[in-house]
Order: structure tokens, then C-alpha cells, then sequence
């Protein structure tokens, strides 16, 4: 596998192209809450909105709106999933501070070893989701969903990341492209 | 420092990490200072999905006209058998319905007797899911139609078979449902066999629990459990679901009617509410 090496788009070339994750994030949200029976995934809390995230905070591009955009959109879904106010807004924080962390560690990293620190973070996260529910007298969360959910969500990874990457850098390079000529 | 625009950088007083870092510190401020039962919480949620639910509704209808199509398909195997099963069970409802009319006149002629008066009838409003919010902490469902055609707080709302939850907040154009499997749900209910009222509490599994079990209560296995009434909201005798004791003696769990999974139509039960007892004044209190 050959190393994924983003470009940088914060510069004007990338258009509004940093608000396609935000925008995918957003979207999970929405469908978070569709009736759809997933009876094969049973009590499994998918958590698909942590790749955008992780695609926002390990960007070479660092933006000043990305915390803002993410704790909003986790407040959002704390609206919208009735949990309690400031739960998912914290997961998501502490999700894209723990990415952000490994940004200039994934940098020239290959897809196996961002998709292993994918899912150490999401291990991680999850495992602060079941702190938090031991801590609420509302909340009943068994340590072993939360576990399994982290390894399934993390095994949807690639199909998330590869496209917003190709996305990213496929626009990127035909907008220079167009540029030059 | 946080680059800003192509890699012009700006004296700041605060990195994106620490932003980041603020952000994180509301969001626990939030979890451990906001109640979740908090009236404010309540009108944000049902404001949210007032202004969501067009967008989850017509984002959901291909998938439940996936679902629906995908039953279709699947029923259409064994469409002989079913008619078999239903032919069986229409002569046994042919007796129950003689069996119910017999009742029907005795309990008219008991009330008459009694002198007890009419009980509410019932309005059972159609309603469509637009959003399933069950997850490992919340077992929740967002209803299309709210105060528009007469829903609120605190009604009940069945299933195919029998009661699945209650209203819990009314919007203009949606309601949210809480599911009898959720932590914070609390039914009054009754074993109609051994006359045993209980209330029945949501675990966040499948199986709610009953608890409040008079000390020296003999419960049955497979008692079918029906709203009690108690509290005057939810009316009285609405199928729940059966008894299933614990063969250890642990807390009897109860096996819901209906399967509360990928809900799409529910009815909500609107009945007149009882009014609460006038006022006694506290002077003629003291006097008795």
C-alpha cells in the first residue's frame, strides 16, 4: 500500500472543499435516525460519524472553525439522538483532540496503519462513552456493545476514508490543473 | 499556531489544540450541569424536530419502502400456509367475538347496577415514524403529527398488538414517543390472572422489568399484564405484554406484544382525561 499523502486545501484552490467531511458528518447524523432495522447489527451503536471527524482533525490544513464545527454538529446529534445534552458534543471533542494529536504522525503513514490508529482512537472514545454512562444514574451502557461497536465501526473505515481522500485530493488537482491553464 | 488562508500566520492567543480543548470543557460542563429531564432540553429536542422531521421523513421513505417491499417479497413464500393459519384463527375469533358480546351485556347490566359511571371512549389517531432514536441509552421514536391533529404529552401509544410507550413532548408537526423499553419509562400496570398491580420498568433491553410487587403477590408465568389506569393518563386495560418469571426468583421480566424494532405506524390513544378531584378546602379538613 502506498502512503495517502493529503494535499493541504486551506489554501484558496480547495474552493469549499474542507466542508465535504462536515458536510458527511452531518449527513450520518440525519441518518442516524432513520427507522431502518439494522436486526443484523443488533444493539450495536455505529458511530460512522467518527471517520469524518478523524478525516477533519488529521488534515494538513488546520482550521480555526474545525473544533467549533465538530462540538456544534455533536450538539446537533445530542439533540437529535435524545442523548443527554453534551454528551456527544464531548466524544466528538475528545475524538478529534485525540486525532489531532496523531496528525503529524499520519502524514506519510499508510492506509493500515491510519486505519490502526482509527480504530485505537475509536476504542478509546467509546471506552470514555462508557465512563460517562457509569457516571449517569439515566444512562445504561454495557462495556461490550460499546467495545464491539468500536470494532465494527472501525471496520467501515475504509470505505469512508478512501472516498473523502480521492475526493479531496481528485478536486484539488483538477482545480490546479485548471489554474495553470 | 493555527494557519490561517494560505500559510499566513498571525500571532494568537489561543492554538487550534486549545480552542479544541475549550470546546471539549463546555461539553462536560453541558453533560454533568444539564439534567436530562430538563423542561428546557424538552422544547430545544421537539423545536429540533419539528424544524428535522421533513427532512428525516423524506430521507426515510426509500428505506421503509425497501423494508415494506423486501416483507412483501419474503411473505409471498409462505402464503399458503399463512392462509391456512388464518382461516384457523378466524374460526377461534368467530368465539371469542360470542364470548365478548355475552360479556359486553353482563358488564352493561353490572354497571347499570352499580350505578358506575360511563367510561371515556377512546380516539386512536394513526400516526408514521420518522425516526427511530433507539440506541444502547435511549429508546425513543420521533412520531410525524403532533399538536396538528391533537397530540400531547402523556398519551398513549400501541402498537399492533398492544401499549409500546407513551408521548413524552408535542410539536406542531412531530411527537416524541418513549418506548416502554426505555430506562426512564414507568407504566402502572396489572396481571389480570392473579390481579397483581405493578409498575413495569424499561431496562434499555428488550425486556422491561416489573417492579413494586406487592410482598405477598403470586404472580403466574405467561399473565397477560394490561394497564392498571393509575395516574388517569394511559387508560385502563391496554394489552402490555406476558409474564416471564425468573426460575431463580430474580425480578419477573415481562415479554412485550409487540416488537418495539422498526416501528413504521403506530396509533397514539387519545381518551378523555380525568379530571382531578376538586380542591377540599383545609379548614373543613381540620373540622372532620
Amino acid at each position: 500500500m502506498t502512503p495517502l499523502r493529503r494535499p493541504d486545501v486551506s489554501a484558496a484552490d480547495g474552493g469549499s472543499l474542507w466542508l465535504v467531511p462536515y458536510a458527511v458528518l452531518a449527513g450520518f447524523i440525519l441518518l442516524d435516525g432513520l427507522p431502518i432495522d439494522y436486526q443484523w447489527l443488533g444493539r450495536i451503536e455505529l458511530g460512522l460519524y467518527f471517520v469524518p471527524i478523524f478525516f477533519i482533525a488529521i488534515s494538513p490544513s488546520e482550521r480555526d472553525f474545525a473544533p467549533f464545527g465538530i462540538i456544534l454538529l455533536g450538539l446537533v446529534n445530542d439533540v437529535l439522538s435524545e442523548a443527554p445534552i453534551g454528551y456527544w458534543t464531548f466524544l466528538f471533542g475528545l475524538f478529534y483532540l485525540l486525532a489531532m494529536g496523531q496528525r503529524s504522525l499520519l502524514q506519510e503513514a499508510r492506509l493500515g496503519a491510519i486505519w490502526a490508529n482509527f480504530l485505537v482512537l475509536c476504542v478509546a472514545t467509546y471506552l470514555a462513552g462508557y465512563f460517562i454512562g457509569l457516571l449517569r444514574a439515566d444512562m445504561a451502557i454495557g462495556l461490550g456493545v460499546y467495545f464491539s461497536s468500536a470494532f465494527v465501526t472501525s471496520l467501515f473505515f475504509p470505505l469512508l476514508y478512501i472516498p473523502l481522500a480521492w475526493l479531496e485530493t481528485g478536486a484539488l488537482s483538477a482545480s490546479l490543473l485548471r489554474r495553470d491553464e | 499556531m493555527a494557519k490561517i488562508g494560505g500559510g499566513v500566520s498571525e500571532t494568537r492567543f489561543v492554538s487550534t489544540t486549545g480552542i479544541a480543548l475549550l470546546c471539549v470543557l463546555v461539553g462536560v460542563l453541558l453533560l454533568f450541569s444539564l439534567p436530562r429531564d430538563d423542561p428546557r432540553v424538552t422544547q430545544i429536542r421537539q423545536a429540533a424536530f419539528d424544524v428535522f422531521m421533513p427532512i428525516m421523513d423524506t430521507l426515510g421513505r426509500p428505506f421503509v419502502a425497501l423494508r415494506e417491499t423486501t416483507l412483501e417479497v419474503s411473505e409471498l413464500g409462505g402464503l399458503r400456509d399463512e392462509n391456512h393459519r388464518l382461516l384457523a384463527e378466524n374460526q377461534a375469533l368467530r368465539l371469542k367475538i360470542n364470548e365478548m358480546t355475552q360479556s359486553q351485556f353482563l358488564m352493561q347490566q353490572y354497571r347499570a347496577l352499580l350505578d358506575l359511571p360511563p367510561e371515556p371512549g377512546l380516539e386512536l389517531l394513526p400516526v408514521r415514524v420518522v425516526a427511530d432514536l433507539s440506541s444502547p441509552f435511549v429508546k425513543t421514536l420521533v412520531a410525524k403529527g403532533g399538536e396538528n391533529i391533537g397530540i400531547e404529552a402523556g398519551l398513549a401509544v400501541i402498537g399492533t398488538n398492544g401499549l409500546i410507550g407513551r408521548v413524552i413532548s408535542s410539536g406542531q408537526q412531530s411527537s416524541r414517543i418513549l418506548l416502554l423499553t426505555d430506562f426512564n419509562s414507568n407504566i402502572p400496570v396489572v396481571a389480570l390472572a392473579s390481579d397483581v398491580h405493578a409498575i413495569l420498568a424499561g431496562r434499555n433491553n428488550a425486556s422491561p422489568e416489573l417492579q413494586f410487587i406487592p410482598r405477598k403477590a403470586e404472580l403466574k408465568d405467561g399473565d397477560l399484564l394490561v394497564t392498571s389506569g393509575r395516574g388517569g393518563r394511559i387508560p385502563i386495560g391496554l394489552p402490555v405484554g406476558l409474564l416471564r418469571l425468573d426460575a431463580d426468583g430474580g425480578v419477573p421480566k415481562v415479554e412485550l406484544l409487540d416488537d418495539v424494532k422498526g416501528l413504521i405506524h403506530v396509533r397514539v390513544v387519545k381518551s378523555a382525561q380525568i379530571e382531578a378531584p376538586p380542591d377540599i378546602d383545609p379548614s373543613a379538613r381540620k373540622g372532620r
